[in-house]
């Protein structure tokens, strides 16, 4: 709940109420209040509706919703008005807050519930109102989905791909008959089955016969099966290859199996779909048992006659080169893996070469997109193997020819591929033409008539079969010199995805692998890599913090500028978990993801009342309530009831996958899993299940915690109870305790609980709260033997108790005449001799007034008594003496009879009640003693006293003060400890051969010390006064008249900046400062009425129409550089302006020794000669004036 | 009777005389909204809000409208949103209201000039 200070809670239950409460809409720089708007301020709220976010009883995240109707009779909020200010506040997306309140002790005091946003505002045109509603910050989070990247965390890993070639051993491949590459012969094998398996001649294939398989009958699926291909062994890898030609129908295929356990176990798929043209394929399966290999050929469905062709079948035992990639420490396993994917297309028929001939091969070809590598490759078939003779690569965006050559390896087919190794989707290369001759001959080789024949051109990509990734066709363009050129283009972008243990479409074992302990990754042996550069990102997790997960999604929903800014704004509680690898669904909303991080650690999460996102344990109910309804009458409903939902007592959670697959074989699919259950529960209740499923439970401990967890929370039935407190505007929040008072039976309860929903209408409070616990109000007996329930909070004290009133009254008879009134309701007469029962105490006297109450006294009359008189009792204060602590407790402590302090006194055994031990000496001292310090010093500084070593006294006439001082001179000197600044500065001078020299005004001209001095006045008079002495030079009254001073002789060959001079002038401006330039500083030549310096110049420079201050200025004869110095030129005011260029580098400028600016550049050359100058200028037809003081200039001798 | 003005702003116009069925010099009838709203408690006690505003309401009884002074009150009610109200015969106040009720009838009693005649009810409700 949030402070209500210095409202008390029970002002919110008082029986009179002025509740008050704001909607503001942020229209993007204020927040307008709906509840006072115009002037005079109208309230346009008709009704407002909120329910505030918090934490529910589930981790299922309870994010806050308002609504509110508003008045418009005046129409100022519609988008249509055609002058209202606030026709454009009402929209979707605006940020809203509530606030409710009230007024106590006649202030008003607001507290804020819920912050958010408007959804869609209806305008009623009818009823003059707008219907508003919207949610609180929460829908932001629902609306944000975590896309790739961002559903997982983690880094990512690039490698370059390792070619995965392997070495293929002796051929296995065992039938002597027409599909053996090795001993032609005119058999078909021991092929058997359906389709009619004949052994042709057929060159096509590369040898002398084929196998062709013929379909006898139409219909479903026939095959011919030979059972025994090759011997292999179990866990070896074998490569098979071989050609293919589907002559007629389609749905061929070949299949490769192994007979286990009296089954047919497949291994491997072949597709033989296609154009009617031979074509190669292999593939790398791994054997599953020892024994033989087996191959189908099948036709799904088909027509009789239906044909397909097989030639040069091959079995080699196959080593792939298992390459592994090493991954850093914190990765917790890979996510997501991509791969590099090559466009290429094929053709295998491009000519039979001769062994041992080197061939040269040219291609004209122009990149028109794409900034991937690509090349043209020349393969040939070597030992089944698919060999790289050349790689010629295809760089050029014009048209290119370009020539290499290859040497042949075998006698088979020479194949050409265009390759487009990386790239993205439409990268484009075109090919107007390919040729092949031998070295030396001019006869062309490249078979194809077709748009890359560059001896018979024709609008067609003869034999090119698309491999991966692309599309090639021809298309009309004369650009590269022919007719046609072909279009090779890509279809996809660079990457595809491999995913963990997963199958090709031939049912081999392309995925990869990974071990988590040397954190190696590695793809399937079936898997064939290609060599890439900077093609392998494995994606990789790192752990993180649930908190950290959940500040996360908060930046990236757009709440914060930073993870680290949604950490620092958030108000959590550190998990102490990690989950390894954390991630969520491609797409998982923010809201859903934090419901997820809030199920796997039993957190809540809601945006409080300001905005403010909390991510904490589930609330627990407190010791102390946060808000209490002290009394039945502070509710106006009530109701008490179960809830069949909240039985859970058979908990199972499905957690992640268990560890990656260790193999290929491994494919267990099996995720950890917990369950839990209470039997008793389900005998009571019947079994009510709860099944989550969540990946962040990534271990089998947290799993078997969290549903023992849930078990204890929810294997019991709750009560819970719907509150309403109509008018109280108390900040209650989710998570609150609150506890209450109801009668049952005619005995109060007091329960108590934990709140987890609650609405909130105008200031009407409604919530739902789960029940804790419930005991019988602590009650008091009365008199008459009635329990009275104290319904108020604080429990009463025995004389707070009261009979006779309260709630309900006890009603007093009125008693008769001679009768007493008892408090059982009857009389008792005064005559009667009996002792009354409880209940019949007398309390009043007959005819004597008002009845005697027991009541607690009031503040200062503590310690009264109830004293029994004639009459009535009467409260009184007790006499004087009879008070006190005059107790036996306390003066007979031993309980003798005696007082204690008596008793010490008779004592013979002592002295005034002391025993003797009591006076035992415990030492003296003397006003006369030295002190310990005293007698210290007596022992002197220097040996021990004694007729030698004396003590001085005054009168000795040694005793003098007067001593030589020792030599310091080099304290004082510049630098030195005690530095004197004057003698520093006129040392120094000496020290570094500095020369100073000065001009000063004594008299009407000029003194000069060390210099000369030159001066030009159409009139000038001498004063001295407090500021010092001065000539006061004037301008002739003609613009650009100038009055100056300047170095003798006006000349400009004394100080170059390599002599590191120093200069100083004292000036004091004129009552008149307008209509004026002044110049002060190092000039090599006179300056003229312009704001541009002299050529060569650094210095100070005023002239109004730049601006009112000092500005420095420098000029190196090239370059004027120029800066306000930030100093105000005024009237009458004196100006010390320095130049020190004391390093002879830097410029520094100082005004009334501050420094003002520091310039190191564009400064006239070391060696240029420059002179000082004061010289003022007029810009008008007046007389201008400046008081010139002294100019003061050292520098290197 | 002095003048009562009611229309938009800026465009008040006079409103025809409240007059009785026989029409003679009628009342207007003028309410303050309750300034509490109420809710019994479980113990039976009552608890009580005291709103921050108490709008007033006017009820303006038309016993005898002319065919053309009918067609004014309806302009004005077609018109609605926010108006201005002036009852002279209290005070010069202007008051902000919106008609809140509209209750028309024709009188069937056909009248000695046999032009049509109308009665109205008009309430008004103040905006605060």
């Amino acid at each position: 709940m949030q402070a209500i200070s210095p409202v008390i809670a029970s002002a919110f239950l008082a029986k009179a109420q002025k509740c008050r409460h704001k909607l503001e809409i942020y229209d993007g720089t204020n927040w307008i209040d709906l509840s006072t708007i115009g002037s005079p301020a109208k309230n346009y709220i008709k009704s407002i509706s909120c329910t505030p976010g918090g934490a529910g009883p589930t981790p299922e995240v309870v994010a806050g919703s308002w609504s509110a109707e508003i008045w418009n009779p005046d129409g100022i909020f519609h988008p249509l008005h055609p002058t209202s200010e606030y026709s454009t506040l009402f929209r979707i997306g605006r940020q809203i807050r509530i606030s409710i309140g009230g007024i106590y002790n006649g202030t008003a005091y607001y507290w804020q519930r819920l912050i958010g946003y408007m959804n869609e505002p209806v305008f009623s045109q009818g009823s003059n109102t707008v219907s508003l509603s919207g949610d609180d910050y929460a829908k932001r989070l629902e609306d944000f989905a975590l896309d790739w990247p961002d559903n997982y965390w983690g880094e990512v890993a690039t490698f370059d791909s390792i070619s995965s070639s392997g070495v293929s051993g002796s051929e296995l491949y065992v039938e002597g008959d027409a599909l053996d590459t090795l001993a032609e012969t005119n058999d078909p094998g021991d092929w058997t089955g359906a389709l009619d398996v004949i052994s042709a001649a057929d060159s096509g294939g590369g040898s002398t016969y084929v196998n062709r398989y013929v379909r006898q009958l139409p219909g479903a699926a026939d095959y011919a099966h030979e059972s025994h291909v090759a011997d292999v062994v179990v866990g070896e890898q074998y490569f098979i290859s071989f050609k293919s030609k589907p002559v007629q129908g389609s749905e061929w295929k070949l299949r490769v199996y192994q007979t286990i356990g009296g089954t047919l176990t497949l291994i491997q798929t072949f597709y033989l779909d296609g154009d009617a043209f031979w074509s190669t394929h292999s593939a790398r399966i791994t054997a599953l048992k020892t024994g033989a290999l087996e191959m189908r050929v099948e036709q799904t469905d088909g027509a009789t006659d239906d044909e397909l062709r097989l030639d040069q079948m091959s079995i080699k035992s196959y080593s792939a080169q298992w390459n592994v990639y090493q991954l850093p420490d914190e990765c917790n396993g890979p996510f997501y893996v991509t791969l590099g994917q090559f466009a290429q297309v094929g053709n295998s028929e491009i000519f039979t070469p001769t062994v041992g001939t080197t061939y040269n091969i040219s291609v004209r070809y122009k990149r028109m997109s794409g900034s991937g590598d690509a090349w043209l490759g020349v393969y040939q078939n070597v030992s089944s193997i698919l060999t790289l003779l050349a790689k010629i690569p295809l760089t050029s965006t014009s048209w290119t020819t370009l020539v290499g050559s290859f040497e042949t390896e075998s006698a088979n087919a020479i194949q050409l591929r265009l390759v487009s190794e990386d790239g993205e989707e439409d990268d484009e290369t075109r090919f107007a033409s390919i040729s092949i001759k031998a070295q030396g001959s001019s006869t062309e080789l490249y078979a194809e008539a077709d748009a890359m024949d560059l001896v018979s051109e024709a609008n067609n990509v003869t034999n090119w079969t698309v491999l991966s990734g692309c599309t090639f066709e021809s298309e009309a363009d004369t650009s590269g010199g022919d007719s046609y050129v072909a279009v090779f283009k890509r279809t996809g972008s660079y990457s595809e995805q491999v995913t963990q243990g997963s199958r090709d479409s031939n049912g081999s074992w392309k995925g990869w692998l990974y071990d988590d302990t040397t954190k190696l990754f590695k793809f399937d042996k079936d898997r064939y890599v290609e060599n890439g550069t900077g093609n392998l990102n494995i994606y990789y997790y790192t752990a993180a913090a649930p908190e950290d997960m959940v500040a996360r999604i908060l930046w990236k929903a757009g709440y914060y500028s930073s993870e680290a800014a949604a950490l620092a704004a958030m108000d959590y509680t550190a998990t102490g978990v990690t989950i390894d690898r954390p991630r969520f669904e491609d797409g998982t909303s923010g809201l859903e993801a934090i419901r997820l991080i809030c199920e796997r650690v039993n957190y809540r999460f809601w945006f409080g009342y300001d905005g403010m996102p909390h991510f904490v344990p589930a609330p627990a109910v407190k010791t102390t309530p946060d808000f209490s309804f002290t009394a039945y009458g502070d509710l106006s409903t009530h109701d008490y009831q179960q809830d069949l939902d909240q039985i859970a007592n058979s908990i199972s959670i499905e957690g992640d996958e268990q560890e990656p697959f260790a193999g290929t074989d491994d494919q267990r699919g099996t995720k950890l899993y917990g369950v839990a259950a209470d039997q008793a529960s389900i005998d009571e209740y019947l079994e009510h299940s709860e099944s989550i499923s969540n990946v962040l439970f990534q271990d089998q401990a947290s799993i078997v915690a969290m549903c023992s967890t849930l078990l204890a929370e929810r294997k019991d039935t709750k009560w819970y109870t719907m509150l309403s407190s109509p008018f109280n505007p108390v900040p209650l929040e989710i998570g609150d305790t609150v506890e209450w008072t109801i009668p049952v039976g005619g005995t109060y309860y007091t329960l108590r609980g934990v709140i987890q929903g609650l609405n909130l209408e105008n200031a009407n409070l409604t919530c739902t709260v789960e029940v804790t616990s419930a005991v019988i109000t602590e009650g008091n007996a009365l008199l008459d033997g009635d329990i009275h329930y104290d319904t108020e909070a604080a429990v009463p004290t025995a004389g707070a108790m009261i009979v006779g009133d309260g709630d309900p009254d006890v009603e007093l008879a009125a008693a008769a005449e001679g009768e007493t009134a008892l408090l059982d309701g009857s009389e008792h007469t005064d005559t009667e001799a009996a002792a009354p029962a409880v209940g019949g105490l007398i309390m009043a006297a007959a005819a004597e007034g008002e009845p005697v109450k027991w009541r607690k006294l009031s503040p200062g009359d503590e310690g009264q008594v109830l004293k029994m008189v004639s009459g009535l009792p009467t409260w009184s204060t007790p006499a004087s003496g009879g008070s006190g602590d005059m107790t036996k407790a306390v003066y007979d402590t031993d309980g003798d009879g005696v007082v204690d302090a008596a008793e010490l006194a008779a004592d013979s055994a002592r002295l005034g009640g002391n025993l003797p031990a009591a006076f035992a000496a415990a030492g003296h001292s003397h006003d006369n003693l030295p002190t310990a310090d005293e007698k210290a010093a007596l022992a002197g500084t220097s040996g021990t006293p004694s007729s030698t070593n004396k003590y001085v006294t005054n009168d000795d006439a040694r005793m003098t003060n007067a001593r030589a001082p020792s030599a310091h001179h080099a304290s004082h000197e510049a630098g030195g400890s005690d530095e004197i600044s004057i003698i520093n500065s006129l040392l120094n001078l000496a020290k570094n051969g500095r020369m100073p020299s000065w001009v000063w005004w004594r008299t009407t001209t000029p003194n000069y010390d060390g210099m000369t001095c030159d001066y030009a006045f159409s009139a000038s008079t001498h004063s001295v006064d407090a500021d010092g002495a001065w000539n006061l030079g004037r301008t002739a009254a003609s613009a650009g008249a100038n009055a100056r001073i300047l170095n003798g002789g006006g000349a400009y060959s004394c100080n170059p900046l390599s002599r590191k001079p120093v200069f100083m002038s004292k000036v004091r401006t004129y009552t008149d400062i307008a209509d004026l330039r002044l110049y002060v500083g190092l000039s090599g030549g006179l300056s003229s009425n312009s704001d541009t310096p002299p050529s060569q110049f650094v210095g100070f420079r005023y002239s109004p129409v730049v601006g009112g201050n000092w500005y420095w200025v420098t000029n190196d004869g090239t370059t004027e550089h120029e800066g306000d110095t930030g100093v105000a030129v005024a009237v009458s005011t004196v100006y010390d302006l320095c130049v020190d260029v004391a390093d002879g580098a830097t410029i520094k400028f100082y005004i009334n020794g501050t420094l003002v600016a520091t310039r190191t550049a564009d400064l006239p050359a070391s060696s240029t000669d420059l002179g000082w100058i004061d010289i003022l200028y007029t810009t008008a037809a007046a007389y201008k004036y400046l008081y010139f003081g002294r100019v003061y200039i050292e520098q290197a001798t | 009777m002095a003048d009562v003005l009611l229309g938009p702003s800026g465009s008040e116009i006079t409103l025809p005389p409240c007059r009785a069925l026989d029409n003679t010099p009628d009342n207007q009838d003028v309410e303050h909204a309750s300034p509490v709203e109420q809710e019994t408690m479980l113990d039976g006690s009552i608890k009580y809000n005291e709103l921050e505003k108490t709008p007033r309401a006017w009820t303006l009884f038309f016993g005898y409208l002319t065919a053309a002074q009918f067609a004014v009150l309806e302009a004005l009610r077609v018109t609605g949103g926010a108006m201005r109200y002036q009852d002279n015969n209290d005070s010069a106040t202007w008051y902000d209201v919106i008609i809140t009720g509209w209750t028309p009838a024709r009188i069937k009693a056909v009248s000695v000039d046999g032009a049509p005649y109308y009665q109205a009810t008009m309430t008004l409700g103040e905006l605060l």
